[in-house]
């Protein structure tokens, strides 16, 4: 029930598009606190003991100072900039978040988390201080769920600190799209087409041999043939792998872009170029570079049948 | 382990502050247990142990008790749960449900045992087990350190008590705890002598008493009289001296004046030096009647303060035919039983003196026996005839029927005897260990004379204080079959400071724990201007102190700012008041410019600013 009531509450303030206060809850906690207090309070007036009734209010106020405390730990918290980290399906990765402060005391305890269907944080329960320097990153590890584009609209921060009888939170805008792309898996379900390029095998930077069953017969020495009556291939000594097109045109899409995924970070590495051809709609013509790499991610995270 | 230790520590000092309430079997129990646990680690094998334990605890005590008393019960889940608490408790969330539990029983204690240490001790004890929790969790504790600790505590003991002054208090209480107490010689002026069970040797104070300091009077043999219990029916001894009222008692050759305190909320009992006395001065209304004693008109809930005046050791002579006619009333099925076994061979001797000195010589002679957990009679003639150990109200009583019966006008008196002085407040303190009964009996000439039958029994008991006897019938304190001799105890600077203790106990009990309604609306009125409700007060200072911890909070979380940029800022304030706001992608030579532009009058004092932030920041 109570946390129905949360999820309710969490995703009305976290869609809103306001700029949130801090908000002050008692915990169950606290509740139990509260419970305890009115018990005491009611026995100490029935049995007229005094001392049941100080205890009772050493108690509350104690209760009380930590709701000062709890709300004076988050007061003055403000959330400068988020960076997301190319993430992948899976895999870990690093949400760094800049926070500056006008709390002299600085704020103990902070506990960021965000709701996402795609990305989950790793450890959710984890705290983290924040100084009362002019900025402060922490650094929250986080893990790609499934591949896909998400739009982060609200990092919710809170803080339990010292007692654990109040939850102080609020909400900081920040709007975000982070991509999720697939993860990384040789699965070897994609097609690859090798695309010749004729202009490649032409020049003086070859050597011969002796020509093998199988050779291209645009590549034997067809001069030396003449001179000497045996087959001899020219082998070119520069010779770069041709381009490869990485062809996504059956199913399961979800592990065939895994596949693909896969085999682009190996081409990548190997400075091969590569193209990208998703169903009929997407191509991206063979390429090699960080940007031709940020372009195919983006494709194979956003693609959608 | 070394959490171990320290519950082992904390039930062990729990159980000696609890000594004169738990019985020795529960206490063994407990220990018994604790010790067993620390050997068993399968965890049903604790499980049933603990429920084992628990209900054993609660038949012993229901056997004990003979009534299943609300503070009994809570004293045995305090005992039990504090030897349970650390185990089992696998997270911090149970420890955390544990603590209120043990608060709501430290509580329990509080009812049955309101005093200064009991109270201290449970504070204490709660205060480092939630330490303990704080440290369970993942917090780092030096987080909280002294001055952060001290910025939340202080103020919260400080709202606690202004808090605690404040509250208004709607009623001085529904359930005195101690009419649920099982007081042996209580001034409920009436003793049921099927219900005398084991003596209780509760050390707590019943009351306290001034002004006897300089009177010389021997303190160990003091008699107070709470009670004269006139009525015999069945097996009940009452008062019932409605018709002895006395309007106006008359005290002649006045040597003693003294103020008694009674802290225990005994329901209407007063406390007077035997002798003639009279009552001057009380907090609460009360009835005096012609065989001495008094009787609160209301029952009293909070303390009982009064001065009494008076002779100790006079005896009160006034008698009367009604005073006669009671003192003889015996309505008994089987006098002729008891007459034949004890006056057989007894002259029916006319003069009252002889045949008072035949029932004291019944007394001395007769084997009975002074014994603090006697068994249990089923009544007065039971014990004559059959039984021979007992105490005080059971030798009381018996001598009261004994003397009725051999047609000697006797009452019973019920109070207390001794009292050990307190050089620290200058107080004679009374505790309820000291309860005591004895006889009045009436003879011609001589009035109502006293008659110790105790004394009769157990000489020693009229040189030793109560607890000096309770000591002396036992001498060692059995824990777990190992007896240890008290004496290893009796230390003078002991006394001293246990003496010290109690006059501690004494402000705290003033100031504390007897602060109810009238008190708190009498120095509440004295306080405030007009005549401002409790309400009121209570509310002004809940929001005064939550305005307070605000302040404290906001005041400590600002930051220091640089003088100069401070100064800075100052300038960028006039500026605006000016109409000139600086732009965010302005620099300050920018900005600078435009100022000197648009007032051209105040050249001097924007140059001097902006050059006083540049040399401050840039350079």
């Amino acid at each position: 029930m109570i946390n129905r009531l949360k999820e309710y509450f969490y995703d009305r303030a976290s869609n809103s598009r306001r700029i949130h206060p801090i908000y002050i809850l008692p915990t169950l906690d606290g509740l139990k606190v509260v419970g305890l207090n009115l018990i005491l309070l009611i026995m100490g007036l029935i049995y007229a003991n005094n001392y049941v009734l100080l205890f009772n209010f050493i108690l509350f106020c104690l209760f009380l100072g930590s709701m000062f405390y709890t709300h004076f730990n988050l007061n003055g918290l403000t959330l400068g900039s988020v960076q997301f980290p190319a993430l992948y399906a899976n895999e870990n990765g690093v949400l760094s978040l800049h926070f500056t402060s006008t709390n002299a005391q600085g704020h103990y305890f902070i506990r960021p988390y965000f709701k996402s269907s795609k990305i989950k944080l790793n450890e959710p329960t984890k705290t983290f201080p924040i100084s009362s320097k002019e900025s402060t990153t922490i650094n929250v590890s986080i893990q790609g769920i499934t591949r896909g584009q998400e739009n982060i609209q609200t990092i919710y921060v809170e803080t339990l600190f010292p007692f654990n009888f109040f939850r102080c939170f609020t909400f900081f805008r920040i709007d975000q799209n982070c991509l999720i792309y697939p993860e990384r898996s040789d699965l070897r379900l994609h097609e690859e087409v090798e695309l010749i390029e004729e202009s490649r095998e032409e020049g003086d930077d070859f050597f011969i041999r002796e020509y093998q069953v199988g050779d291209s017969l645009k590549r034997i020495d067809w001069k030396k043939l003449a001179q000497t009556n045996r087959w001899y291939t020219r082998q070119f000594q520069t010779a770069k792998p041709n381009p490869i097109l990485l062809v996504l045109d059956k199913t399961p899409m979800e592990e065939t872009l895994k596949s693909i995924c896969f085999s682009m970070h190996r081409l990548h590495q190997q400075n091969v170029k590569y193209g990208l051809k998703l169903g009929q709609k997407i191509l991206i013509s063979p390429e090699n570079s960080p940007r031709h790499f940020n372009d195919c991610l983006r494709e194979l995270a956003r693609y959608e049948t | 382990m070394k959490l171990k230790i320290i519950t082992a520590l904390i039930i062990t000092i729990n159980v000696l502050l609890l000594i004169q309430d738990i019985p020795p079997n529960i206490m063994i129990l407990t220990i018994g247990s604790l010790g067993l646990s620390f050997l068993v680690s399968a965890k049903k094998a604790k499980t049933a142990l603990k429920i084992g334990l628990l209900i054993t605890g609660i038949i012993l005590l229901r056997f004990h008790f003979k009534t299943l008393l609300v503070t009994e019960c809570g004293v045995s889940f305090v005992l039990i749960l504090a030897a349970l608490k650390f185990w089992e408790l696998d997270e911090e969330r149970d420890h955390f449900n544990m603590f209120l539990i043990l608060s709501l029983c430290e509580c329990c204690v509080f009812l049955l045992n309101p005093t200064f240490v009991i109270f201290s001790f449970g504070l204490a004890k709660m205060l480092f087990y939630f330490y303990y929790i704080l440290k369970m969790r993942n917090y780092d504790i030096s987080l909280l350190n002294p001055k952060r600790l001290l910025l939340l505590v202080t103020p919260s003991i400080i709202l606690s008590l202004i808090l605690f002054y404040t509250f208004p208090r709607f009623t001085q209480g529904f359930i005195n705890t101690n009419d649920l107490q099982y007081i042996v010689a209580g001034g409920n002026s009436k003793i049921d002598f099927k219900q005398l069970g084991p003596l209780s040797t509760s050390s707590e104070t019943a009351f306290k008493a001034y002004g006897l300091e300089n009177s010389n009077l021997p303190f160990k043999l003091l008699y107070w009289k709470t009670a004269v219990l006139w009525n015999f029916s069945n097996q009940e001894w009452t008062a019932s001296n409605n018709n002895l009222r006395q309007q106006t008692p008359i005290l002649t050759n006045t040597k003693l004046k003294y103020d008694i305190e009674v802290f225990q909320n005994l329901k209407d009992l007063m406390p007077v030096l035997d002798g003639s006395s009279s009552i001057i001065n009380s907090s609460l209304n009360f009835n005096s009647y012609s065989d001495g004693s008094y009787k609160l008109k209301t029952i009293s809930r909070s303390n009982l303060n009064y001065s009494v005046v008076g002779n100790y050791g006079d005896r009160l002579q006034a008698n009367s035919d009604l005073m006669d006619k009671k003192g003889l009333r015996l309505r008994s099925t089987r006098i002729e039983e008891i007459k034949k076994a004890y006056f057989e061979k007894a002259s029916n001797s006319p003069s009252d003196e002889e045949r008072l000195r035949e029932l004291i010589s019944i007394f001395k002679f007769k084997i009975f026996e002074y014994s603090t957990t006697p068994p249990m009679y089923n009544s007065v003639e039971d014990f004559l005839l059959t039984g021979k150990s007992g105490y005080c109200s059971h030798f009381a009583a018996g001598f009261t029927y004994l003397a009725r019966a051999y047609n000697l006008p006797a009452r019973m008196v019920v109070g207390y005897l001794g009292g050990q002085f307190n050089p620290y407040d200058n107080s004679v303190i009374v505790k309820e260990l000291d309860a005591h009964a004895w006889v009045e009996v009436f003879i011609q000439n001589r009035g109502w004379v006293k008659i110790d039958p105790t004394s009769l029994v157990a000489p020693a008991r009229m040189n030793m204080s109560a607890e000096e006897f309770n000591n002396s019938l036992n001498p060692y304190i059995s824990i777990l079959n190992f007896k240890i001799s008290r004496e290893l105890f009796s230390f003078a600077s002991f006394n001293d400071f246990s003496l010290w203790l109690d006059s501690l106990n004494t402000k705290f009990s003033t100031n504390i724990l007897t602060f109810d309604r009238d008190k708190q609306l009498a120095v509440l009125r004295a306080l405030t201007p007009g005549n401002l409700s409790v309400g009121w007060i209570f509310s002004l200072s809940l929001s005064t102190f939550l305005f307070i911890f605000w302040l404290i909070f906001y005041l400590y979380g600002k930051k220091k700012i640089d003088p100069n940029y401070k100064r800075y800022l100052r300038f960028l304030k006039k500026m605006q008041l000016h109409g000139l706001t600086k732009a965010q992608h302005e620099t300050i030579s920018q900005f600078h410019t435009r100022c000197l532009q648009e007032l051209p009058s105040d050249v001097n004092y924007i140059d001097r600013e902006v050059g006083h932030y540049i040399n401050s920041f840039y350079k």
